[in-house]
């Protein structure tokens, strides 16, 4: 450890101090919510609405629910659906948007027909998370962030899921599977792919 | 997922072992609501809040407080406004997998437990606040609300005892910070989960300004026996600062992950060695309680875990969740999984938690890249010292800034030799 003693630099200037790589700008806001000409309320999206509501005292509240309503049903909220859901609420349409944006569960623009998120967390990095991060890339084509080629995955990595006594822990599509290898994952995703589909 | 095979005493996970114990029938077999049935038909709610205080329970959801105390600061039932109970089924906290086990394997322990905390309070309304991850957890728990209701356990006039019980449940949606009491709040409020300056406290000013009380899982997994026992029975279990059983999650490089029911003050050795199946290869360190607690190198295998013991050897018990390292992992890297984490969770209202996660991240990952200085280190517990302390609005950045601080003092040549040889030194891949 070094600096001499009594030697006080400002934070700021230790900050910048060469090589050091800023830390990246944060990504999202209303702007980034996709438009669809896809979303319509129709009949049974009102009605999970409305039963949104019921648990409690004020609209507004009911926002999450109707927001994993939609996501449940397209995949997606689409800027539609956000903007027909602060209708709905009767609140300003930035509060939809901030929700939507704040929690990192819901999307905002389409994925693949598959969801898979990889936890990375401590215990699943510890057992092998990396590992079927990389067989994804070398076999399927998908990285973080992005979805496969043939539109079959989109992958995520995700923080803990509370499953760590079965890590390395993968949830597919909602639901969990634990005590993940390569070839366990592997043996799971080849039917889901295009052409393989049953 | 067992009790001791000392033949100590198990309640927390009896009926979890028992298979179908999710369906009222099979739960009501094995004991299940009667300690709900004795509060209702003999015990006025003071008694129970009572009990629950001479018991000595204390929290399981990370802080410890003493549970009993907590309820008694709700306002008197004079009071007019809405009453609320929360319960806490975030578990997001890196590490921590035991309320999934309950919320899945005995849903009536959970909803008897909440039931006797919202008749000891006087709420007659209970939010369940689920991580939106937990569909089957949900749908099993969920279930189990519905046969409770039917059969007359919840809703109205329980019992025939004129109290009255709702119970919701909310689903988050991947938030960390939403598990924090008063960002639960906001997020069940329909917001985003941003902590809530304290004071107010929930308990004058909880959820839309009314009075509330939020506890954990396995918190409330307690009181049913406590009632039904007494608290000189669970005194007995346990030390006696930290009284009760716990549940301890395992996992990382040991032959059995899992999640063990153990009385507070087992030593982790015995933990470790015992139900967890052995390390696999050498212990080199554990978290003791979750990814907010400090790291603790294998000298310390035999530290007991219950609040003091783990205060006295500069850690804490947090959640009860140990995570192992043997020697070929690297703390540089676990250190920079977590700072990772704490980045991408920071809820961004505080300036030292916000700043400070993204400098130690971006810190981090330069060492364990290879391109670190050595006075790195001292920019790391710089930034540590300010982000602890209880200078933010809440927990997190304290929780943030332990995990770090504690892996850079204890295992500082680890962190100097990735500067030395300017890359990692341990293999890709640990060997589990
Ligand atoms: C950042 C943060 C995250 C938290 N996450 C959880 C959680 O997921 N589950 C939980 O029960 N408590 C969590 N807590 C603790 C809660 O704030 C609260 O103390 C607890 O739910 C109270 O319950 P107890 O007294 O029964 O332990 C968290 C605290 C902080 C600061
Ligand atoms: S300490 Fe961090 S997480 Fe907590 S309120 Fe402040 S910025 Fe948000
Ligand atoms: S670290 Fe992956 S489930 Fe907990």
């Amino acid at each position: 450890m070094s600096g001499a003693p009594g030697e006080v630099r400002p934070l700021s200037a230790r900050l910048s101090a060469p090589g050091s790589a800023p830390p990246p700008p944060r990504t999202g806001g209303a702007s980034a919510i996709a438009a669809s000409a896809r979303f319509a309320l129709d009949p049974p999206m009102r009605e999970a609405w409305e039963r949104a509501l019921a648990p409690y005292p004020e609209r507004r509240a009911a926002l999450m629910e109707i927001l994993h309503a939609v996501q449940d049903r397209l995949g997606f909220v689409p800027r539609e659906a956000a903007e027909e859901v602060a209708r709905f609420l009767d609140i300003p349409d930035v509060w939809v948007f901030e929700v939507l944006t704040f929690y990192p569960m819901y999307r905002t623009s389409p994925g693949g027909r598959h969801a898979l998120r990889v936890c990375h967390n401590i215990a699943c990095d510890l057992r092998g998370a990396r590992r079927l991060l990389r067989v994804l890339k070398e076999r399927f084509g998908v990285s973080p962030g992005g979805t496969s080629a043939d539109g079959a995955f989109t992958l995520e990595t995700v923080e803990c899921l509370a499953a760590c006594g079965g890590a390395p822990v993968v949830d597919l599509d909602g639901e969990y599977r634990e005590g993940m290898t390569p070839e366990r994952l592997c043996e799971a995703l080849e039917p889901l792919r295009e052409g393989n589909a049953p | 997922m067992t009790g001791p095979s000392d033949g100590g005493s198990t309640y927390l996970l009896d009926r979890a072992e028992i298979p179908g114990a999710e369906r009222l029938s099979v739960a009501r077999e094995h004991g299940a609501y009667r300690a709900l049935e004795k509060a209702l038909r003999g015990m006025k709610p003071a008694d129970v809040t009572e009990a629950v205080k001479a018991s000595g329970l204390r929290g399981r959801g990370g802080a410890g407080f003493p549970t009993g105390l907590k309820w008694t600061f709700m306002p008197p039932p004079a009071d007019p406004r809405s009453r609320y109970f929360l319960l806490n089924a975030d578990e997001s906290e890196p590490g921590t997998f035991k309320d999934r086990v309950l919320l899945e394997r005995d849903p009536h322990l959970v909803i008897e437990g909440l039931a006797l905390a919202s008749y000891a309070i006087g709420a007659r309304t209970c939010y369940v606040y689920m991580r939106g991850e937990f569909r089957r957890p949900k749908r099993i728990f969920e279930a189990a609300l519905g046969e409770a209701r039917e059969a007359g356990l919840l809703g109205k006039d329980l019992l025939g005892s004129g109290f009255d019980l709702e119970v919701f449940v909310h689903r988050g949606a991947g938030a960390y910070i939403a598990g924090e009491e008063t960002g639960a709040m906001e997020s069940i409020e329909g917001k985003p989960a941003r902590p809530r300056p304290k004071p107010p406290f929930p308990a004058g000013h909880g959820l839309w300004g009314c009075p509330t009380t939020i506890n954990n899982v396995e918190t409330v997994a307690n009181v049913p026996a406590i009632v039904e026992r007494g608290a000189e029975w669970y005194r007995r279990i346990g030390t006696d600062k930290s009284p009760g059983n716990f549940l301890c999650g395992v996992s990382g490089h040991v032959n059995r992950p899992g999640v063990y029911e153990r009385p507070l003050g087992t030593s982790v050795r015995a933990i470790l060695e015992g139900p967890a199946g052995g390390v696999q290869g050498r212990l080199k360190a554990f978290y003791p309680g979750g990814s907010s607690t400090g790291i603790l190198p294998a000298r310390h295998v035999d530290v007991a875990m219950d609040h003091e013991s783990l205060r006295a050897v500069g850690s804490m018990l947090g959640t009860g969740g140990i995570t192992v390292l043997n020697d070929t992992a690297c703390v540089v890297r676990t250190a920079a999984v977590l700072a990772r984490f704490y980045d991408h969770e920071t809820c961004g209202q505080c300036s030292q938690c916000r700043v400070g996660c993204a400098w130690t991240r971006a810190l981090l990952d330069r060492i364990e890249g290879g391109a670190g200085r050595l006075e790195d280190l001292d920019l790391l517990l710089d930034l540590g010292s300010g982000m602890s302390g209880g200078k933010t609005i809440c927990a997190f950045a304290d929780g943030a800034a332990i995990p770090l601080l504690s892996a850079v003092r204890l295992f500082s040549s680890e962190f100097e030799a990735h500067v030395r040889e300017g890359r990692c030194p341990f293999p890709e891949e640990p060997e589990a």
